[in-house]
């Protein structure tokens, strides 16, 4: 449809890989300087953390739904997790149970926000 | 996306020629086979005590826990769904395991049956979101996995390691019954479990057209929630599972345990043919992909490569796949 309207869906989502990969390589700098020592299994699991960040922010999971500043928000959010926890005297342990907990309600609420037609579709 | 074809038209189909014949052999489990057989020629060659029974054995022992998430998850990703959480669920139910057996001082069973009922539990999550609520798989066991394994490590203040279990329950882990190690029952049974319910029951045939379609079976009176959450709740039982055994093939359990064991299954479902977009697929891909990985690993390990090696041929190979896989879903 999109390429009905103009659109080149190879370049525009090649480009979107490419920019992936140009912001990873700028965070893998920002992530070399910040610590003494550069490990190649720095940055496991990140992306899992990056998805949830995405998602909380907004982005429908399915696509054709999303914007920056939501996401800015969704890292803003998860990322005070651990900080608040230490801030209100909980155990640190508990940050990525919260953060998980964060993702499913976040999850629910975009359920709820749809149009009630467009649900059904699990993948 | 693959073909929208209706399940039920294969049996009106056409005899395939023989040119389909020789494509239909070139199936990702042939390939696998083919791929398998490399394997063992090279490693024979490379390695000290490879091709002997105990090694065998080992490697059995080894792929056991990853082998039970792989089970489970093949009729997952039949539906074209996926579970991200059953790793992290492996960790929490290994976790909740010592708690009680330790920390509470309960007795044996009673802490085998809290470690299952957190598996079945956090499968219900997981189906109650999916198939219940229509939520997406992906992160919704996204969101889960980051839940079990927060649970996991505030339980233990991510420092608790719980070990000194008592040597009936380590039999599981790390003794033998007829000469197989005790696991390797439990995978066995779960094989028989899952080919029967993915490859002989109606409810198979109704997990790949929920794959293929979900609205086309929701309207072939297939109860599409009903079967979601059953592939979920049976994800979350064999994370249970594979926590017990997990605990007790290493004698311990912390918070980390079963870290990427999620991906390396999801590798061995891949590798063994079943498409990751749903409809098609097999246990016996699965339990093939397990062999080939579980092989690769042992077999790099004993002809003294690097480790990392293993994890680099395995992308490679799950590339291949997904590129025969794909050339097979053109044609």
């Amino acid at each position: 449809m999109a390429r009905l309207l103009g659109v080149r869906p190879p370049v525009v989502i090649g480009g979107a890989f490419v920019v992936m990969g140009a912001l990873t390589g700028l965070a893998a700098l920002l992530s070399a300087v910040q610590f003494i020592d550069v490990q190649a299994n720095a940055g496991i699991g990140l992306e899992l953390s990056v998805i949830a960040a995405v998602v909380v922010g907004g982005t429908a999971v399915s696509g054709g739904r999303g914007s920056l500043t939501g996401t800015l928000a969704g890292v803003a959010l998860l990322a005070t997790v651990g900080p608040a926890l230490t801030f209100l005297g909980a155990p640190a342990a508990w940050e990525r149970a919260l953060q998980g907990a964060i993702i499913l309600i976040a999850v629910s609420a975009e359920g709820f926000s749809r149009v009630r037609g467009l649900e059904g579709r699990h993948a | 996306m693959p073909d929208p074809a209706p399940v039920t038209a294969s049996t009106a189909a056409p005899r395939p020629s023989a040119a389909g014949r020789a494509a239909r052999l070139a199936t990702p489990e042939m390939v696998l086979v083919a791929l398998l057989i490399g394997e063992l020629v090279w490693f024979s060659a490379a390695g000290t005590n490879f091709l002997t029974l105990d090694n065998g054995l080992e490697m059995l022992r080894a792929s056991t826990e990853v082998g039970l998430l792989a089970l489970a998850l093949t009729p997952v990703i039949l539906t074209g769904g996926i579970d991200l959480s059953c790793g992290a669920l492996l960790g929490l139910s290994a976790v909740v395991f010592g708690a009680i057996w330790r920390d509470a001082g309960h007795s044996l069973p009673v802490a085998i049956a809290a470690a299952l009922g957190v598996g079945l539990l956090g499968g219900a999550i997981n189906a109650w979101m999916v198939a219940g609520f229509g939520r997406p798989a992906l992160i919704v066991t996204l969101g889960t996995a980051s839940l079990f394994r927060g649970l996991a490590e505030g339980l233990t203040g991510g420092a608790v390691n719980y070990s000194g279990f008592p040597s009936a329950f380590l039999h599981l882990g790390q003794g033998r019954i007829l000469g197989l190690p005790t696991q390797a029952w439990v995978l066995i049974a779960s094989v028989a479990v899952m080919a029967v319910l993915v490859h002989a029951a109606t409810i198979g045939r109704g997990l790949r057209a929920i794959g293929y379609a979900p609205e086309g079976a929701r309207f072939a009176g297939i109860p599409v929630g009903r079967r979601l959450a059953l592939v979920y709740l049976l994800s979350g039982a064999a994370a249970g599972i594979a926590g017990l055994v997990y605990a007790a093939r290493l004698g311990q359990a912390r918070a980390d345990a079963g870290t990427g064991f999620e991906l390396s299954a999801i590798t061995a479902v891949v590798l063994g043919g079943t498409s990751i977009f749903g409809g098609r697929g097999s246990v016996w891909g699965t339990m093939l992909g397990l062999v080939a990985l579980g092989v690769l690993t042992n077999g790099l390990r004993l002809a003294d490569q690097p480790a990392e090696l293993a994890g680099v041929l395995t992308g490679i190979l799950l590339i291949v796949a997904i590129g025969v896989g794909a050339r097979r879903g053109r044609a």
